[in-house]
This record gives structure tokens, sequence and C-alpha cells, in this order.
């Protein structure tokens, strides 16, 4: 890696689209030896960068010539997703009452997976005699777990992590187990995902002090553990998770070091815990700045619409949230023009669809009028909200991606965000014209 | 009247009839999705709040068989005026429509009632000019012009007259006989009054546990012009003997060329015997309740399945020092025992919950509480129930309606769901 094209965090004036294009000959598109497990299949499009692991092959298609943004082509063993992309959570192995057929009509490429809950139901020995949780749950495109140790830390109050893992009292019996890197991915081999995740050793975003350097070198140890256990290369993909709070300089560190690695695709962790949005941003843009361009970059925990139109102008291609499903499930609904929430005598005469023009089958069919009278009432109110929801981040990010294939992704952020909040009444956020600043697009504040 | 039932000639020793329901005038200007006609015996789909509980209409209007849905006003009136009753009259064209558009449910035929029989009810204090209706936000005294606008607006195919519900045994005889009273009067209210006269009108049958009033208000009814008969108050009865009783009663004097409808049916040993009382539809909420459990249904009574299960299962269930030789009705997804089965829920069933997804999976989303589970033990329940009733009509057909009912006695534990 070289310090040269580093951008500071904190300076958003410098023109960073122009500063990742000249890193792009980390990755030139010729001649990489073909591989024989790759699912790479022969295309007829241009591709800019690309590289090659032996379970996934990803392609930059597109770059926008202003800001960080790309278009690629992610191949993974059971699908090949277009990014940037948004991959929906279905934690036990199931996506909140749709089904697998309802899922691919939504178009979704990848969804995931949450592998502490797995874990426990329906549990390893059950994945190993089915042969994983694609065929337990009639899947068949791309599937991400994390490695269960986020879900340690937030769901279980007496997690202790060591130098050997994380340690918990299971919720079951009451007796202290032990989650290692090698048993996560042990566990994660098991469910069998494209994509699977380190251990990462997890702090709280506004943790400060000695501990977020011992949880980043403790994270590239993990990361090394990981790789040592991981019995499936030639089927799945361990992504490391670049750690290091809210630092730049811990997290150049440990850029450097798990970029090192030479991994199939990176995540960025450690963020959306709360801290200040700008810190967020910057985060996560100087992660961006330095990871290979040829690689996929997963933002991890993100899902509003405003953070992953600006994290995809930031140059990151994957993300996950619950928020869809779960603010679904509370009678919310998303459109451009903002959260609609569905309540008793709400939209009572309002016989028109959630949004005028989505085509998902909650918005074909269905009345504002009518689902309000039935959400938080009939789970078939649940399931269409969840429908349209996901529905709705599968547009934004389909119109991301058109937009940066025919380069006019600026343009389509200034409309989306003026509609999101100004057209509504609301003024910018400051992180968010800070943010979008920072790689050439300047909001216009009335 | 509006609907024409036509009823098979009757064959052999069979007492169960085949009948097909009609929808008397099909307006041919339309690109009406619904089934032209429904073949009896059959079962309808009661809804909640205008929709099929559980499962999304894009996977119910791919189980076939199931030819009508029943709506109930009583979750309609839940809120002070259901946009239902506006959705007709919105000025902009293309989203003017009837009930079939604005629940979309375009491939089902609608029947609205008042009272869902299925939900529980406290005392039943209606006037001559109030139904009063109890729903999640209260009583809500509803009028018959009330009911009468709901039927304007989903413009059914089909709709129960009101009537005095009765929800407790413990009325007295001179409310029995009121209410006998009462629904026939609100009966020829609904038929006076009807929006459109296509719309065909079933009228209830009455008189609870007194023989004389049931008998009274069959034969009372029957001279009305209406298009069929429900009979919606045996769950009153104590036992299913009982309500095979009150069947008997209320049936023998009616007439043959007429549909009789029953709600409450909750077993199919129960339903066969009520088919051989010459009732025609029933409605489905055992598959509901059932999937809500986590029980699917394991039952057929086709002979082919028949005699296969006969043979191999009942001989390999005494072979493993099984007390019962009878087979469950139901497989309860919540036993452990399936935990890692992965077989499809029932080799017979074609449905979409059978064809993609095991045994295994479907007990993981009900241990786990995962909504996925009822909606895929609801399409598989409703699949094999309608698949339950295709094989009535076609042991009628064949005159060994009784022979199967025999053999499927035999066959299935009766106490097993």
């Amino acid at each position: 890696m070289t310090r040269s094209t580093t951008r500071k965090a904190t300076s958003p004036l410098l023109a960073p689209g122009k500063v990742s294009r000249t890193r792009t000959m980390t990755s030139s598109s010729e001649s990489v030896p073909a591989n024989p497990q790759s699912p790479y299949r022969p295309h007829d499009y241009p591709v800019v960068a690309h590289s090659e692991s032996p379970a996934l092959r990803f392609e930059v298609l597109a770059r926008c010539s202003v800001t960080k943004a790309r278009v690629s082509k992610l191949h993974l063993p059971h699908f090949t997703a277009d990014t940037p992309m948004f991959m929906p959570v279905g934690t036990q192995g199931t996506m909140k009452g749709l089904t697998t057929d309802q899922l691919r009509d939504l178009d979704c490429h990848v969804i995931l997976g949450n592998t502490y809950h797995l874990g426990n139901r329906p549990g390893q020995a059950i994945l190993d005699q089915v042969g994983g949780l694609h065929q337990f749950m009639n899947w068949d495109r791309g599937l991400l777990t994390d490695s269960g140790g986020f879900q340690m830390v937030s769901l279980l109050k007496l997690a202790q992590i060591t130098e050997e893992g994380v340690e918990f009292e299971s919720p079951h019996d009451g007796t202290m187990m032990l989650l290692t890197p090698e048993k996560s991915i042990d566990l994660q081999n098991s469910i069998g995902a494209d994509i699977i995740m380190q251990l990462d050793d997890v702090v709280s975003s506004l943790t400060t002090g000695p501990r977020v350097e011992e949880a980043m070198e403790r994270s590239v140890r993990w990361l090394d553990r990981c790789i040592g256990a991981h019995k499936y290369p030639e089927r799945q993909n361990l992504f490391p998770i670049i750690q290091g709070g809210l630092d730049p300089a811990l997290r150049r560190k440990c850029l450097e070091m798990m970029i090192a690695r030479d991994a199939p695709g990176y995540a960025i962790g450690g963020l959306s815990g709360g801290e200040e949005k700008d810190t967020f941003w910057q985060i996560v843009s100087l992660c961006t700045d330095h990871l290979p361009e040829a690689k996929p970059r997963y933002c991890m925990g993100v899902g509003y619409a405003e953070d992953l139109v600006v994290c995809a102008a930031l140059g990151v291609d994957m993300f996950d949230c619950v928020f869809p499903t779960r603010t679904a499930r509370f009678g919310n609904a998303l459109t451009r023009d903002g959260g609609i929430v569905f309540k008793i005598n709400r939209y009572q005469d309002d016989f028109g669809p959630i949004e005028e023009d989505c085509s998902c089958y909650t918005c074909r069919h269905y009345t504002r009028a009518y689902l309000a009278t039935i959400v938080n009432k009939e789970t078939v109110g649940c399931h269409l909200l969840s429908i349209h929801n996901i529905a709705y981040q599968m547009r934004l990010m389909r119109d991301i991606r058109t937009s940066i294939m025919e380069d006019r992704f600026p343009e389509f952020v200034k409309s989306f965000m003026k509609r999101y909040f100004v057209d509504q009444g609301k003024p910018y956020p400051e992180w968010v014209v800070n943010a979008l600043q920072s790689v050439n697009i300047t909001l216009a504040t009335s | 009247m509006s609907l024409s039932f036509c009823l098979h000639p009757l064959t052999g020793s069979t007492q169960g009839r085949l009948g097909t329901l009609k929808l008397s005038k099909t307006d041919p200007s339309t690109d009406s999705q619904l089934p032209e006609c429904i073949e009896t015996p059959t079962c309808i789909v009661p809804t909640q709040r205008g929709t099929v509980p559980h499962v999304t209409p894009d996977h119910f209007n791919t189980i076939p068989g199931l030819g009508a849905v029943v709506m109930f006003a009583e979750h309609l009136v839940e809120q002070r005026s259901h946009p239902v009753l506006r959705y007709s009259n919105t000025s902009d064209p293309s989203t003017g429509g009837d009930g079939h558009h604005f629940f979309n449910l375009a491939h089902h035929w609608l029947c609205l009632d008042m009272r869902d029989p299925r939900q529980q009810h406290q005392a039943a204090h209606h006037s001559n000019k109030f139904y009063r209706a109890e729903t999640i936000s209260g009583v809500k005294p509803v009028t018959l012009e009330d009911y009468l606008d709901l039927v304007r607006a989903l413009q059914p195919e089909m709709f129960v007259a009101l009537a005095d519900d009765l929800n407790s045994l413990d009325e007295t005889e001179g409310r029995f006989k009121r209410s006998v009273g009462r629904t026939l009067q609100w009966l020829d209210q609904c038929l006076a009054q009807r929006p459109n006269p296509t719309t065909g009108v079933w009228g209830v049958l009455k008189g609870g546990p007194l023989l004389d009033q049931r008998i009274f208000s069959a034969q009372q009814t029957a001279t009305r012009p209406v298009d069929g008969f429900l009979l919606n108050d045996l769950s009153l009865a104590k036992d299913v003997a009982l309500q095979q009783e009150w069947i008997k009663t209320s049936v023998a004097h009616l007439p043959l060329d007429k549909p009789r409808m029953v709600y409450g049916m909750d077993h199919p040993f129960s339903i066969l015997d009520a088919v051989s009382k010459g009732i025609d539809v029933f409605d489905s909420y055992y598959a509901k309740r059932l999937a809500e459990n986590g029980q699917a249904i394991a039952f057929h009574l086709d002979e082919s399945t028949l005699k296969s299960k006969s043979d191999a299962e009942v001989t390999s269930a005494s072979a493993d020092g099984n007390n019962s030789t009878k087979l469950p009705l139901t497989r309860d997804l919540n036993d452990p025992v399936y935990k890692a089965d992965f077989t499809p829920l029932d080799r017979m069933c074609s449905c979409y919950a059978c064809a993609h997804y095991t045994r295994a999976y479907l007990h993981h989303l009900f241990i786990t509480e995962e909504m996925l589970g009822k909606v895929l033990l609801m399409i598989h329940n409703l699949t094999l129930f309608a698949d339950f009733f295709k094989y009535i009509r076609q042991s009628i057909q064949q005159g060994t309606f009784d022979q199967q009912v025999s053999r499927f006695k035999d066959t299935y534990d009766s106490y097993s769901h």
C-alpha cells in the first residue's frame, strides 16, 4: 500500500475521484490466469478493473467521473451480484415472512444470515447434515454470514473478550461458552455462505483510549487465525473487517496489515454505533481510499437511504441492515419522499399506492387506505410492507448503479437528496453536505 | 335468484350431493378472472380484515380448488368508516372498483357475512334496529343499511343476510324464538333492499337448541327466494354428535335444489358426516387454526393414497410397537422428531411448501417463531384441505363415497389433531 495516495480524512476539498483513479493500476484488466474454480463466466461488457480469488471474481464496470462511486459485478459461487448492492438481513434463515420466491422476485442478490442465531438453531449438526443454509432455506442465490461476535457483544451482557475469543454465558443453560475465531469459521463453514466474516474484536465506536488499539491489533491476529481455520477458501470468501475505531491512524495501520493478507474483499467495521455522522463518513472515506480498487468493499450495518447514497459516492459496494424489514414490522413504509407511518384512521381516503411509480407487488395491488387497516393487525400487512421496503432499497441501488453507468451519478444524488430532504421541508443534514462535498458534489442550500 | 345451483343426479347409495354453483349472470364485457363455477362439496376461505390470514395473494392464487373467500363486516366496522365504502366513489376511474380490487382478491368469489363465527363473542344485544358487532375497538351498532352499504361497496358475488346471531346456549327460550323471527325479518329486508339483484343471498337458519324452532326457521327460510342456506350456530352445540343432530333437523326441511353451507366443522370426520347429510359448503378455518399451531394436515381421501397408507404405513406403525394402528390426521411441526427430517412435508402434496421446503426447515421456523412457518403451513393446509374436497366430489361421482368414508375413518386416528 502506498501512503502517497492517502488523503487526510479531514480535508474534504481534495478531489478523491482523481485520487482513486490513480490507484486502478493495482488491478489492470489484463491477463489474470484462468481459475477453473472461478465463478466467472465470459461476458461482453467492458471491465475497467478486476480481481480474482478462488471463490470470487470482482469486475468494476464503470466509475463515476466525479465521485468515488463505481458499478461492479460480484461473481460469487451461487450468484453474480450487481454492486453497489443492499443485502437484506434474514437472521434465522428466513426473511421475515417472505418466501424465497418472493425474495427472487424482489431481485435480492445476496441475503444475510446471522451465525450466532443459526449456530443456536438449527445448530451446526443440522446444517452439516443438510449441506448448508442454501439447502436448508431453499435459497439459490448469494448468502453472507457474520462472525457471530457482534451478537455476543450486543445481545449478551456477560460477554468477555480475551485473546482466546469471546467468552459468554449461554442463554440456554447459563454455562460459560467460548467463541474463538476458529469456532466462528467452523460454524460459517457449516452454514456455507458465499461470503463469511472474520471474528473481530468489537468495541463500541464511542470507546476511546488503548482499548481501541488493542481491539484493532487483536482483530488482525484473529484474522490470521480465521484464515488458518478456513476449510473452504475455494467456495467461501473470507472478508477481513477493518477496525481501528474513529482514529484515522489506527484505521490506516489496520488497513495496511489487512490488505497485506490479500483477501477477496474487505468490510469496514466498528461504525454505525452512535458516533457522529461526520466522523462516520470520514472513516468510511479513509477506508475506501486505501482499500484495493478492484476488490469489493462492504460497509456493515448501513441501510438508511441517505447513508446508502453517500457511502456509494464514497466508493462502498455492499451494505446490509435490518432496518427495512424491522421498520416494516412497526408499520413504516419507505418512500423517496421519506417514511410513511401507517396507523389506524390515517390515509383513510388515500387510494393511491405507497409510492406512485413503484412496481413492487404491494404497490401494484394495494392502496394506502387498505394497508392502513391491516398493518400491525394482520401478518399479511407486515409481509406487504416488507415487500415494498425491500423493493424500495433494491430500486434505490438500481438507480445508483444505472446513474453511475450513465455517468450522471452526481445529478442523481442531488435530485435524490433534494426530494428526500428539501422537498419535505427539511434542511440537508450537515454531514451529508460535507460527505458529498468531499467527493465534489455540492448540495445547493437555498 | 342470482346464483344457480345445479344438483347432479344422485348416484348409487351415496348420500352426499354433488353440485355446481354458478354465477347466473357474468358480465361479458369484463375480463373477469373469477372462476365461472364452483363444484360442491367445497370449502370457502374465511378472511380477516379482508385478507386471507398469513398468505399474500400471489401465493394464495396458486392454490388450486379454492373458489371463494368470505369477508366479515364485523372486521370492516372496526373503524368508523372503512375506506372500501368510498373506494368505488373515487373520482379517479383507475382506482374505482369493487371489493375484488380493493382487497386484491380478483381470482375468487367474494361472500360477505356479518359475524366472524370463529371470533369470541360476548353477549348479543341486537335490536330490531341495530346489530351489535363486537370488534377489537368495542361494540359497534350496525344498521341493516350500514351492512347493505358494505354489500354495495364490495359488490360480492353473494352475501349472507343479516341474522340475529346468539353467542351462548344460556340465552332464554324466548330469546332463541325472537332470534328466529328477527332473522327472517332481516332476511326479507335484505332480499328486498339488496343493491344488486344479481347478488346471491344466503339465508341463515336459526333455532339454537330448540328443535321446533330449528324446523320452523328452516321451513320459513325455504319459502323465501334465497340462493342458499347457512347454518352458522353449530359452534353452540356442545359436541360433534349434537352438531350433526342440528344439521339433520335443519336440512330435513330444506329444498333439495339449493346449496347448504355450514360454519364450524373442525374435524374431517365431521365434515364427511355433514356431507352425507347433504351439506355442500364448509369453511376452511380448520386449515388456518392448525397452521397457526404448527400442525400440518396429513390426511388424504383419495383412493390410491388411502390404500398405500393402509398397506404400508399402518403396518409399520404397528410394527413399531405403536398401540394405535391408525395414522395421525396432522403432523405437529413443533415436535423435535422433525429436527433433522429433510423430507418434504408430505410426499403426496404438490403445494409450494412441499415442493420447496423440508420438515426440518418448518420445524426450525416454528421453534424460532418465524412468521414464514405459518405462511408455508397455511399454503400447505389450504392445498390439502381443498384436495380433501376434490376427493369427496370424486368419490361421490364414482359412487364410492360411503366406502371411502369408512376407509378414511379406519385409516386415521380421530383424536390425532
